[in-house]
């Protein structure tokens, strides 16, 4: 059975240098790759940058030079090498090769090609006519090139500019008209479309007809604290906790206040009571999406992970080995999740400012698609109770700043176990990640035999209440309190971060997108412990990976606790009962000062996803399993194809 | 409120977009009814009010078939003076019932010159109405020909007419007309241009939610004819519970090899039955099914033919009953008479606490009926009643409060085949062709069979690789999207006692 035939397309790009095709590229190979379909983007300015140096001007692209020529499509060979490969080799459905490929013959070349090995062509050609917009792409992506590095930036422009002129000279628009294309002329304001056939290519079609560029920003949040939360259950359609209520509150200031200028907002929510009673005190139009609805559990609706472990071991531990794909019994998978989101992504791409007050299921998924996730990681991803996310869409990649606000909620987020572990045996040693032990003893030190009976899967930290305070208040604090051990697990967390915020800034000053050999730390980056400290940059991250990592404990586990009520005034949380009503109520001073918690990460993601010799461990084709932590190179020995 | 309606909003209009007017251009024989009553289905299931109106119909009303036949030129003065005031009557009744609260009004006449164009988009600017033009332009001899067969000659106007006739009558029409037709050249107005039936689309100024909506529709109709059949799954073991998805009963599989028996009789008898210079061959046969169990163990009896391809898709799955799940009507009406009392106001917009409404299902189906309008092929959709009902009512364009009480019976295949017009259906009831065979033994051997439907993810062109089946081992019989590999027959009766015992445990 294998691969169905017909489905094998590459997306061959058309057009001047500075109008877009690397971030169209770039956005349809996240969009399918978050579907789940195989796709990678061949980027032929990265083959000609490795194989004849970045530092080429404006003369090498002289049409009339006929060495620059040669070694142009040299690379433009070797990059098509490399895509037929991976389609032959990994069974790859959508390649992207981004170039200008302006002329005829260059089509034509790799419309030869590609038949033999039985893969569609479709060409997407943009065609940018307006000058300004195209000095801002310049301005933007083009002068952040190696091809530029340590050129002075005007003198850079002006060379890119003759560039431009040289490949005009050149320039054949596609009139063939049994080929199958779509131009886009001045971003979408004309858009032609030839012999698009098939639901990927009316699906791709669809998608960049939706793409603008205009500014704006997309804010997730959770709903507030519910009650189900509290007790640890997993769905079910509960109301929210009182301090649940309390973030619902919170959140009006919260928003307006990082909204910048614009008031235009529209807030999505799902149609559970949670998150329609965290919406309440907004004053912005609102819509509630069935298709934001939480994960459906099936028969484990309404059960704590205990419960599952107990009456479903079988299904916990198959969870445990692909969270992706497993699909409750008689309820959804996060696959099916992504596929019933759909629509929801293609209404964002649309949209202007929209706040979606969500579920940690479907916020991972539409976070993932706008971070570029793979399917691997997305089940992980850390969406934590009472914080809101903003995701600021840049050429390549999201601006991502997080907001906690200072009311305390439980933590939902169970890690993945370590590969490896004995699934039903207790060793939690073995099991719970280090970060995460260190803050699991000191939280749950009296249930520690409890734990064991519980079995090795279920993290301490899955219902630990951890404070999400912000500011060195607490981090002094917190410092102060934790034992001389987790103080020496912090400090490594701590350097590791330090070290990967180096490699970060440093990746973002020389090259946000065309420099793989940058892209070390990604395994440090995406595993749940580490992603905390890259979340930052700015002092801020300091702050938080301490914060996180050595929480004090605020609610007992909940096989000691009765009741939920209870579960929130006992007395070593420092945010119940009548003292705690202080504590509870918002801190707007805090709120405001906030220092913006960046996230970096995603540029050296787009850098891994560029990167022509490297392929990105997990990702690039979701379901490929994970080689090696750095990414590996590709054979270079595929001497079996044979190019003009 | 209609079938597949996003939201609701207090000027009635949807998307916050003004109201439009869709105007179609092109000669006749181009389709623009074909592509203005499929577009009309569709928003209307979108929840859109749409109105089309025809210029042919408005022609028939006011003139008898004798005297449009032979005043045809646009040379005979007196004539031109008619037709203008019909265009007029058209245009003037459609803008009036945009002011009365319409969102899209559709005009399907030929508007072939440059100043009638502009002379509507004069008129609809003045009262705040949006153009969208939509262009058919056919250069394809064969195409027009075969629309002229299939659509022309059975119209009203020529009715008693043979068919040569017809046809050179309509073509000299087709001529007659040709002389006066420019195609759309000013960029400033919003059009689409669709060359020979979406083979080519030229997209001009085309922006929000709405039109980009239109346009992707657009992308996805064709003309040639096929055949869509919906069948219900078969009987599983626990019929009561949606959570414990449990497996086809021996009854069910029964049922399910009397399905195939039939259809593949019927289509080989309808194969026989055609011309022999018939252009319309027999199409291939794709069957999509539910990733619910007994839904693809249904349509895995398909599997022993090779040249039939089975999909799972984890969208077509039935409603999700919610609280209500392992309750008969009764329990429920027992247990939760408010709902029950709201259900029965609202029967298809009414959402039990966790549950799917019938509106929920028709948006999840959306993306369905989409790729149903785009296949060539033809097509069984194996699924639960209810997801039949939502997609039966789209291709009828029935209204919400008929669609939960659609009439889809067991034991019965229906063949639906849509035309320019209408859709056509006929009902077969499947009869039993196993008497005599012992076909509890043969029950394993279609489980095994189950287990090989490949699940599609999301498009029916692709599906997941196989050997993602022995990444994910499903033991125990919970489905997974990729295909669960049954790898030794214990498995497989595992997994066939699994439903019966997870019923108790539930």
């Amino acid at each position: 059975m294998g691969m169905s035939a017909g489905s094998r397309i590459a997306c061959v790009t058309v057009g001047l240098p500075a109008t877009g095709k690397t971030l169209i590229s770039q956005k349809v190979c996240r969009y399918l790759q978050w579907l789940g379909i195989t796709t990678k983007v061949f980027n032929v300015g990265n083959y000609r940058r490795k194989l004849h140096g970045a530092h080429q001007l404006h003369g090498f692209f002289d049409p009339a030079n006929p060495q620059g020529e040669r070694s142009r499509r040299e690379a433009a060979v070797e990059a098509l090498k490399d895509m037929i490969y991976w389609f032959e080799k990994e069974h790859g459905v959508v390649a992207l090769y981004d170039a200008t490929n302006s002329t005829r013959s260059r089509r034509e070349m790799l419309l030869t090609e590609c038949a033999k090995h039985n893969i569609q062509v479709m060409f997407i050609e943009s065609i940018c006519e307006d000058e300004a917009l195209v000095l801002h792409n310049i301005m933007s992506v083009k002068l952040s090139s190696p091809d530029y590095k340590d050129m002075d930036p005007e003198q850079a422009v002006e060379d890119f500019k003759a560039r431009i002129v040289h490949y005009k000279e050149a320039y054949e628009t596609i009139t063939e008209e049994n080929l199958t294309y779509i131009k886009l002329i001045n971003v979408g304001s004309q858009v032609i479309i030839n012999m698009i056939q098939g639901y990927l290519q009316s699906r791709i079609v669809y998608y960049l007809m939706n793409l603008h560029i205009a500014p704006r920003s997309i804010f997730f949040s959770r709903h507030g604290e519910s009650l189900y939360n509290v007790m640890g259950k997993l769905g079910g359609d509960s109301d929210l906790s009182a301090r649940g209520k309390q973030y619902a509150k919170a959140l009006p200031v919260l928003i307006a206040t990082h909204l910048g200028n614009s008031d235009q907002l529209t807030v999505w929510t799902s149609t559970m009571k949670r998150t329609i009673a965290t919406a309440e005190h907004l004053k912005y139009p609102k819509l509630a999406w069935k298709a934001l609805d939480e994960l459906d559990a099936g028969v484990c609706d309404g059960m704590t992970y205990e419960e599952i472990e107990e009456q479903y071991p079988e299904d916990f531990a198959n969870r445990d080995e692909d969270k992706f794909n497993y699909r409750y019994r008689g309820g959804e998978s996060y696959r099916d999740v992504v596929l019933r989101l759909e629509p929801v992504i293609m209404e964002l791409e649309r949209q202007r400012n929209i706040l979606i007050i969500g579920h940690q299921a479907i916020l991972r998924c539409i976070y993932a698609y706008f971070m570029n996730y793979s399917h691997e990681k997305l089940p992980y991803i850390k969406i934590p109770l009472h914080t809101v996310i903003q995701l600021t869409p840049r050429a390549y990649a999201c601006e991502e700043k997080r907001f906690k606000v200072d009311i305390e909620a439980v933590d939902t987020h169970r890690p993945k176990p370590k590969a490896g572990a004995p699934k039903s045996t207790p060793d939690p040693a073995t099991v719970v990640t280090p970060t995460e032990t260190a803050s699991a003893k000191s939280i749950h030190q009296p249930i520690a035999d409890e734990e064991k009976d519980i079995g090795a899967t279920i993290t301490t930290t899955t219902m630990s209440t951890t404070t999400f305070r912000d500011g060195e208040l607490q981090r002094n604090k917190e410092t102060q309190k934790s034992s001389n051990n987790e103080a020496t697990k912090t400090d490594s967390t701590l350097e590791k971060a330090k070290e990967i915020q180096a490699a970060l800034a440093e990746a973002t000053i020389s090259d946000s997108q065309a420099n793989p050999a940058v892209a070390l730390p990604l395994d440090d980056i995406n595993t749940p412990d580490a992603q905390e400290p890259t979340a930052t940059n700015q002092g801020g991250i300091l702050d938080a990976a301490a914060s996180y990592t050595t929480s004090p404990p605020l609610s007992p586990a909940r096989d000691t606790v009765p009741s939920p009520i209870q579960a929130v005034s006992t007395p070593s949380n420092k945010a119940s009962g009548d003292e705690a009503n202080d504590n509870l109520s918002i801190k707007t001073t805090d709120l405001l000062t906030l220092p913006p918690v960046m996230r970096l990460k995603n540029d050296l993601q787009a850098a891994w996803q560029e990167g022509p010799e490297y392929e990105r461990t997990a990702g690039a084709s979701p379901r490929d399993p994970v080689v090696s932590p750095g990414g590996r190179l590709l054979p270079r020995n595929k001497d079996i194809y044979h190019f003009p | 409120m209609f079938p597949g309606q996003l939201y609701k909003t207090e000027s009635g209009r949807l998307f916050h977009a003004g109201a439009m007017a869709i105007i179609f251009v092109g000669l006749p024989a181009r389709g623009k009814t074909h592509m203005s009553r499929s577009l009309s289905r569709y928003l209307r299931w979108l929840g859109v009010q749409t109105k089309v109106f025809s210029l042919g119909n408005y022609h028939r009303q006011i003139i008898s078939v004798e005297t449009k036949n032979d005043s045809n030129s646009s040379d005979n003065t007196a004539t031109a003076d008619l037709k203008t005031k019909i265009a007029d009557a058209c245009l003037d009744d459609m803008i009036s019932w945009l002011a009365s609260g319409g969102q899209v009004g559709i005009l399907d006449g030929h508007n072939t010159t440059e100043e009638r164009r502009q002379e509507l988009v004069s008129r609809f600017k003045a009262v705040d109405v949006h153009c969208l033009f939509i262009e058919s332009i056919c250069d394809n001899p064969q195409i027009i020909d075969a629309n002229i067969r299939s659509v022309k000659v059975s119209s009203p106007d020529y009715a008693g007419w043979t068919e040569a006739d017809a046809v050179n009558d309509f073509k000299r029409k087709i001529e007659e007309r040709a002389p006066f037709y420019t195609t759309i050249s000013d960029l400033n107005l919003s059009f689409v241009k669709m060359i020979n039936v979406g083979e080519k689309m030229i997209i001009n100024n085309v922006h929000g939610f709405l039109q980009s909506k239109i346009v992707y529709y657009l992308t996805h109709l064709h003309i040639s004819p096929r055949k869509i059949y919906f069948a219900r799954n078969g009987v599983s073991l626990n019929e009561q519970s949606y959570k414990a998805d449990a497996p086809l009963s021996p009854a069910g599989h029964r049922y399910a090899e009397n399905l195939k028996n039939f259809l593949l009789k019927l289509r080989e008898t309808q194969a026989a039955a055609l011309p022999v210079d018939s252009i319309e061959a027999i199409k291939p046969l794709t069957v999509w099914t539910s990733s619910r169990k007994r839904s693809f163990q249904t349509a895995a009896h398909f599997l022993d033919h090779e040249e039939i391809v089975v999909r799972q898709r984890s969208i077509l799955s039935e409603r999700n009953p919610g609280i209500c799940d392992q309750m008969t009507p009764e329990e429920i009406e027992q247990k939760y008479p408010q709902e029950c009392l709201r259900a029965k106001n609202d029967p298809y917009r009414h959402r039990f606490p966790r549950a799917e409404s019938y509106y929920d299902l028709a948006n999840r189906l959306e993306k369905v009926l989409l790729e149903l309008e785009r296949e060539k092929n033809d097509v069984l959709i194996i699924a639960h009643e209810s997801v039949i009902r939502c997609l039966y009512g789209y291709l009828f364009g029935l209204s919400e409060q008929d669609i939960p009480s659609l009439e889809i019976p067991e034991d019965t295949l229906l063949e639906l085949v849509p035309t320019a017009y209408t859709v056509e259906e006929t009902r077969y009831v499947i009869p039993d062709s196993l008497t005599g065979v012992d076909w509890q033994l043969q029950v394993d051997t279609f489980l095994r069979l189950a287990g090989k439907v490949p699940a599609s993810p999301d498009f029916i062109d692709h599906y997941l690789p196989e050997d993602k089946s022995s990444i994910n081992r499903q033991d125990g019989g919970n489905t997974n999207m990729s295909s669960p590999s049954r790898p030794n027959e214990n498995s497989v009766n595992d997994e066939f006692n699994q439903g019966s015992e997870s019923t108790f445990r539930l």
